[in-house]
């Protein structure tokens, strides 16, 4: 997740509101995440987010059960600021996520890549199968159980995303989801299933390779420009990268939503011997 | 076959797209005063059953019952010397996939001898069919679409489709008031589309029909607003599965103008929300495309590649794609992914082609299913590719009594197409076990296509869709 310089409330109030020692793990852009015992809880920290909206939002959370998917503990309210937030319990997951291994020079090892894929294909067919789609689905929302590529783990589950992406421009560097998009979500068509498949595929060559595979961190891109790059195809992969792992990448990064397939097709591709 | 052109509309009560056009172009059959000598022949043969061992049981191939499922053969029947009859499937099993799935419309005229022709094929080719059978509700009553299923005890699938597309002139190319009187008797939710309860009627009649796979009602999908036609086709597909009961199968009945398969940003926006929508495992897809000649399938290559990436996805997808009124496009389509594919013996349920008037009626052509060539042709060409090198007979249940008398028998010709068209389809199934389905059918197109070389054809008469066939396979 990214990492601004300080959370939007004082730890020892947040602490005193949620009974325990809380340490700051990382904001996104709706609020702020805290480690609390053996819980991550996620507080909302805009002020329209209404309980109601997030009791329908979670509600699909709650059918979502996957060793590849934080487990949800449930919603929570907590009095800060003078205003009663909601909030989201998930488990904690130890080592940080793969945002920052990408940048600590950890790269996904080729070895490791089909493991790797699958797991996250099979923790987003868990919640495609609870009708849900993630819609933010990149390197920061990734975590290693227990430090092992077969065990990756998303995160940051079930919050609506209100950005107008058309009048926006990206940077890369700072800003954490524009960069994992995909083309129909950066032209403002809706989200559907098909966005997750795009997203796993850019953060899986992402990880291999430890350079986005579209854009430049350096550069600025208007939407448009944006959308260009992803129609230009991605950077090719090393050729120590498994074929049937650098197959199922190429398909998932097409700009064609129906050519990347679904969850379930491309874990079957992913079992036979390319 | 009897050529069913869609030129004349003689009569202002031609109920054409619900193929009965072919019931009120003629007058009524009488079999007991036929003068068709070859169809009397025909059905004057011995009566013939095949065992049925798995369910102790005997299918009648020929005779008064023909097309039934008894427990002892009627007296003075004879065994058929093709040996048992391989077991019956259901539904469920059809739906799976393992074996192509041959649907056959009951149309007007002939539907009195459909039973027959799907009993020969399943004692035949069981083993490597899965059959089903057809209803159009509005051509008939409740009552009588029950009575044709339950003479079509070999189909496996019994679908008594709503045809809601009716309503859609707008969208669609349909004659002048393509609903008439009766049509509305028959299927009465046809004169109160939309309206509070609407889904639910259409099922009932459905269920009261007899089908076992129901459908979608179906209206058109509208190419010039197309996410909110897509969104308003699965919201009520949504509605339908709400209504189901527990053991009800449906499929999502989507009836697309051409341009729909033809336009990629049309087709990409269809096969990303089939994608994207997989609470349906079936779909049945019916494609409303520009009429050339009668019985003759589209060449068009845009269209061709459409229902190919429609097929390769339902295919990858594990969706089951049934294709109803396309016939041999239907069967081309097998080689993509399609899972199945529906004909029948008029114009119209061969393909849900766009209505176009022409006036002045040519009378009936003497048509014939050319197997080798995959291609229908008059009886006159027939006659001189018969004397070719090469050419093989057929050795169906209907030419034999169809080719040693006179005059030529219509009735007997379509049978002769649809035994044909589903020997075709077990052919498929049965060389796909060396390389596939695409490879199976990719063969038998290559040996359509040297077949027809050289032969003695005109342009017009030239099968110009084996080339684009072979250019897609």
């Amino acid at each position: 997740m990214n990492q601004p310089a300080v959370p939007r409330f004082a730890p020892e109030e947040v602490a005193k509101q949620l009974g325990a020692e809380a340490s700051f793990l990382g904001a996104g852009a709706f609020g702020d995440t805290w480690k609390v015992g053996g819980e991550a809880v996620k507080i909302i920290c805009t002020d329209d987010y209404s309980m109601a909206r997030l009791e329908r939002e979670v509600e699909g959370l709650r059918r979502v059960s996957s060793p590849h998917v934080v487990a949800f503990r449930g919603p929570i309210t907590v009095q800060l600021g003078g205003k009663a937030r909601p909030g989201l319990r998930f488990e904690y997951i130890a080592g940080g996520d793969l945002e920052g291994r990408i940048a600590d020079g950890k790269l996904l090892p080729p070895e490791h890549a089909e493991e790797f894929l699958r797991g996250l294909l099979v923790g987003v067919q868990a919640l495609h199968k609870a009708a849900t789609i993630h819609r933010d689905i990149k390197p920061a929302n990734i975590a290693l159980r227990n430090g092992r590529w077969s065990d990756p783990v998303i995160l940051d589950l079930g919050l609506a995303k209100q950005i107008d992406a058309s009048t926006i421009t990206i940077y890369p560097g700072h800003i954490g989801t524009f960069p994992y998009m995909a083309p129909e979500q950066l032209i403002g068509q809706r989200a559907r299933k098909a966005a997750d498949l795009w997203a796993i595929g850019v953060t899986v060559r992402h990880a291999l390779t430890g350079n986005h595979p579209f854009y430049k961190i350096e550069n600025k891109y208007t939407v448009d420009e944006a959308y260009t790059c992803l129609t230009k195809g991605p950077q090719p992969l090393s050729s120590n990268c498994p074929k049937s792992v650098s197959a199922i990448l190429d398909r998932l990064t097409s700009v064609v939503e129906h050519e990347r397939g679904s969850v379930s097709s491309n874990l079957i591709r992913l079992s036979r011997d390319y | 076959m009897h050529q069913d052109e869609p030129d004349p509309m003689p009569e202002e009560d031609l109920d054409w797209s619900t193929g009965v056009e072919d019931e009120l172009d003629w007058p009524v059959v009488d079999e007991e005063k036929l003068q068709n000598a070859a169809l009397n022949a025909y059905l004057d043969a011995e009566d013939e059953y095949v065992p049925l061992p798995s369910e102790d049981g005997f299918l009648i191939l020929s005779g008064d019952n023909a097309g039934s499922v008894v427990t002892a053969p009627p007296a003075g029947s004879v065994a058929s010397r093709s040996g048992n009859a391989p077991p019956r499937i259901e539904r469920d099993e059809a739906l799976a996939g393992s074996r192509p799935i041959y649907l056959v419309q009951r149309g007007g005229r002939y539907h009195r001898f459909i039973p027959r022709v799907l009993v020969g094929l399943h004692a035949s080719y069981g083993d490597s069919l899965a059959l089903g059978a057809i209803a159009n509700l509005p051509s008939a009553n409740s009552q009588a679409h029950r009575d044709f299923f339950a003479l079509s005890p070999v189909s496996a699938l019994r679908i008594a489709d709503p045809r809601c597309y009716l309503l859609d002139t707008d969208i669609l190319r349909l004659p002048k008031e393509p609903i008439k009187a009766r049509g509305y008797k028959n299927a009465p939710y046809l004169a109160h589309a939309e309206t509070s309860g609407w889904v639910q009627r259409v099922l009932d009649a459905q269920r009261a029909s007899g089908a076992n796979l129901l459908l979608t009602p179906g209206r058109a999908l509208d190419p010039d607003d197309p996410q909110k036609s897509l969104d308003r086709t699965y919201e009520q597909g949504d509605d339908v599965l709400s209504h189901l009961d527990r053991c009800e199968r449906v499929a999502l009945n989507l009836t697309l103008p051409a341009r729909w398969l033809s336009s990629p940003a049309l087709r990409n926006r269809l096969l990303d929300q089939i994608m994207d929508q997989d609470q349906f495992d079936t779909l049945y897809v019916r494609v409303q495309w520009a009429q050339g000649k009668a019985f003759i399938p589209p060449d068009d290559a845009e269209l061709l590649a459409g229902i190919k990436k429609l097929a390769n996805l339902c295919a990858d997808e594990e969706r089951c794609l049934l294709l109803p009124q396309t016939g041999l496009t239907g069967w081309y389509s097998l080689a993509h992914g399609a899972a199945g594919f529906g004909l029948g013996v008029s114009g119209a349920d061969q393909a849900f082609a766009e209505y176009v008037f022409r006036a002045g009626a040519k009378g009936a052509i003497e048509r014939y299913f050319e197997r080798q060539l995959l291609h229908t042709l008059d009886r006159n060409t027939h006659n001189v590719l018969a004397r070719t090198p090469g050419y093989t007979r057929c050795t169906c249940p209907y030419c034999p009594a169809l080719f040693a008398n006179e005059p030529w028998s219509h009735e007997l010709s379509a049978l002769h197409y649809l035994h044909s068209m589903g020997e075709l389809t077990a052919k498929v199934h049965r060389d796909s076990a060396r390389n596939g389905r695409h490879a199976a059918l990719r063969r038998i197109v290559a040996a359509a296509q040297r077949f027809s070389t050289g032969l003695p054809l005109s342009a017009e008469q030239s099968p110009k869709h084996l080339d684009a066939w072979g250019q897609a396979l």
